[in-house]
């Protein structure tokens, strides 16, 4: 082995060790056994116990497809459903743990075969693997890692044609495929894949090779989803529109798009460099990134050129079919860790440009190089911190709110019929049927959230007791108080009893909330009675 | 130019544009003030008619009130000083069902005033007003961005200020540009 490749195993142990760091600075206050930070985790795992039990891969064995954003992710999970029987948030973390430590690897492999100096592929795939935000993900059991990964591997598969060009190409329509049932807009890889064709020396009928899997993925998503519902669109997607929507119904596409990128900028700024006050830094690690971004372009750096491509693609998607961020960010994963990564491009490269010219020694660049890793990693380091006590907080309050009320409905006579805007840790730990006013199950049901009038919807279908996510004042319609958002405040042929309230103090709910936007600080239980 | 040239009018510039960029957190910006009274407009179309009254002195809501002169029976006023915050009622809001103003004042104003930001205590009033009068079905009200506002001890909001901090992106990127081409 000679030296160089040496340094490139090392350069792979090191970065392994890094991102083993990283990940225990977020997990180490938190217990699994509490599980998850995101109550959207807990549908997920909803999903997955009723395709272990039942078959059908859906929140209700009735209804295919329903409120699951991810048919991949919620496939995985009901592996443990089915035979391993491991706590879920433990589980989830496994898998999501190996896809981290994958990815992290695989870019650094990329960078590598692109032709980049060690130091700058080295930084690179450190920087942006360990971006606090982009490593809770790992932890937030959800799809996104399962995202970044496939979408990697893929990448990785059409641009490094190898020996074994062709079986490659059907390897990346395969990955593509996955990536298409983990999340439907991700097919939209497809496309950048089409573009970077002259850049891959592939020939082009490879691109059949490519879309053959991915779009047989498409046509049996899409045939699944409207036998089931009648509708080939992604069961969820209306829910969620109103949900993040629902506030600026006039506001156009522009407008929205606008308020996307401003809050991936407040995010980057504050979870992911730490910023409390100024904002100079955030600008400058911008215009780090963007000039990174450049640089890739200009050396051709294909492999990771693509994945840049992607991770902007993604976000444009996005801009056009559902501009927000998501919760903690997770509609597009690759932006904090392309954010950090590119910028480390960008440093080096004036970095290098400066030494060159002024012919620095070399223990005056190692000195240099030590000195601005120091200065990219603080910010990280400090970011990681943040997120262990975020994370930590995130699980307590999904546990003491949406879990407890779970397992009080669970306890509600066996008739009786019940409707929720929560549907994960409730219906994990409730176990029993309910009617999911978030529309995530029903789409039809977007319309009374819509409209704010939901009392026509409990009044058809005879709801005995409902559970609304709250602000900490009721009387006050601020946008958590989904008393207010779904109209109940106005009661017109019944009256709402409270039965049981959980709500978490300011102090932990604020905490997990800036970070992941995990959602409302009170679960309260309502009892429907008929108005005198 | 020089590298040394470069580096010292880019430090210069983005130490200027940070200055000028940092306003200090929590004092009332004329900019605040000014999208404040434009949201307003919302209420204003439908038949409430809403001002702002915002004094920095600390001096409570009354002693404010009984400064102003020309009230106007049917207008709202929002007061605001540096410690107290009130609305008086104009005819329309007083002819309707009551707004939930003790919530608003309490749970979304007072804890900013508490450390002292009056920009946002305002941002949390008028955003406060026009989702009472939104949820109550009273006006058509296409909201602003929501404010992130717990109802004890929140943080100051701190927005990025994009007027000089594309600028410094700018310079990084160009610099980085530069750098490429040297390297050549």
């Amino acid at each position: 082995m000679d030296e160089k490749q040496a340094h490139w195993k090392w350069a792979h142990g090191l970065l392994l060790l890094l991102q083993a760091g990283a990940l225990f600075c977020i997990a180490r206050l938190t217990s699994f056994e509490h599980g998850f930070p995101l109550d959207d985790a807990w549908i997920h795992q909803v999903v997955g116990r009723t395709l272990a039990e039942t078959g059908v891969l859906g929140y209700t064995p009735e209804r295919f497809g329903s409120a699951a954003t991810s048919l991949a992710w919620g496939a995985i999970v009901a592996i443990n459903h089915a035979w391993l029987g491991m706590e879920p948030a433990l589980f989830a973390f496994l898998v999501n743990a190996a896809l981290f430590i994958g990815t992290g690897q695989l870019w650094l492999a990329m960078l590598r075969r692109d032709g980049a100096p060690l130091a700058a592929a080295f930084g690179t795939a450190v920087l942006a693997s360990t971006a606090s935000n982009f490593v809770w993900f790992a932890l937030s059991g959800m799809e996104s890692m399962l995202l970044v990964f496939l979408s990697t591997l893929t990448i990785w598969l059409w641009t490094e044609p190898g020996e074994r060009s062709r079986l490659r190409a059907w390897g990346a329509g395969v990955t593509l495929g996955l990536l298409f049932l983990t999340r439907p807009e991700a097919g939209g890889l497809l496309g950048v894949l089409v573009v970077a064709l002259p850049w891959t020396r592939r020939p082009p009928r490879d691109l059949i090779a490519v879309a053959t899997p991915c779009l047989v993925a498409v046509a049996g998503y899409a045939f699944s989803m409207a036998t089931a519902t009648g509708d080939a669109r992604p069961s969820t997607l209306e829910g969620r529109r109103v949900m993040w929507f629902q506030d600026v119904p006039t506001a156009g596409p522009l407008e929205l798009a606008g308020r996307m990128l401003s809050m991936w900028g407040d995010r980057l700024a504050e979870h992911t460099l730490a910023l409390s006050s100024s904002r100079l830094l955030f600008w400058t690690v911008l215009g780090l990134s963007l000039g990174g971004a450049f640089v890739v372009l200009q050396h051709r750096w294909v492999r990771f050129g693509t994945l840049v491509a992607w991770g902007a693609a993604h976000i444009a998607v996005y801009m056009v079919l559902l501009p927000t961020t998501g919760h903690g960010g997770r509609y597009q994963p690759l932006t904090p860790a392309l954010f950090t990564g590119l910028a480390w491009v960008g440093l080096w490269t004036i970095a290098s440009a400066a030494w060159t010219r002024y012919s620095l020694p070399t223990k005056a660049r190692g000195f240099a190089m030590v000195a601005l890793t120091i200065a990219l990693a603080a910010p990280s380091v400090r970011s990681l911190r943040a997120w262990g006590h975020a994370h930590h907080d995130a699980v307590t309050h999904i546990w003491d709110t949406e879990v407890a009320m779970g397992r009080v409905v669970a306890e509600l006579p066996a008739t009786a019929t019940i409707a929720s805007f929560d549907i994960g840790g409730i219906g994990y730990f409730g176990n029993r049927e309910l009617i999911d006013l978030g529309a995530l199950v029903d789409a039809s049901l977007a319309v009374a959230l819509r409209d704010s009038d939901a009392w026509p919807l409990l009044d058809e279908r005879g709801v005995d007791y409902v559970v609304m996510p709250e602000g900490f004042g009721h009387a006050f319609p601020d946008p958590w108080n989904f008393y207010w958002r779904l109209g109940l405040h106005k009661q017109p042929a019944a009256r709402l009893v409270e039965l049981e309230r959980f709500a978490s103090s300011v102090a932990v709910w604020k905490r997990g909330v800036e970070a992941s936007l995990h959602g409302a600080p009170v679960q309260v239980l309502y009892q429907v009675e008929s108005a005198p | 130019m020089t590298l040394q040239a470069t580096t010292l009018l880019m430090t210069l510039v983005v130490v200027a544009a940070g200055v000028a960029g940092c306003t200090g957190v929590g004092e009332l910006r004329p900019s605040t003030e000014e999208s404040s009274n434009r949201q307003l407009e919302a209420a204003r179309r439908s038949g409430f008619a809403t001002e702002i009254v915002a004094e920095d002195a600390e001096l409570d809501t009354e002693e404010l009130m009984s400064r102003q002169t020309n009230l106007d029976p049917e207008t709202t006023y929002l007061l605001l000083t540096r410690t107290d915050a009130q609305i008086v009622s104009g005819r329309a809001l007083r002819d309707g069902p009551p707004i939930p103003e003790e919530a608003i004042l309490r749970h979304w104003v007072a804890p900013y005033l508490k450390l002292g930001d009056r920009d946002n205590a305002l941002k949390a009033f008028v955003f406060g007003y026009l989702r009472a009068l939104h949820s109550a079905g009273r006006i058509d009200w296409d909201a602003a961005i929501v404010p992130f506002l717990p109802p004890e001890e929140p943080g100051p909001q701190i927005q990025n200020t994009y007027s000089w901090g594309w600028l410094v992106t700018l310079l990084m990127l160009l610099l980085t540009i530069w750098s490429v081409r040297q390297r050549r």
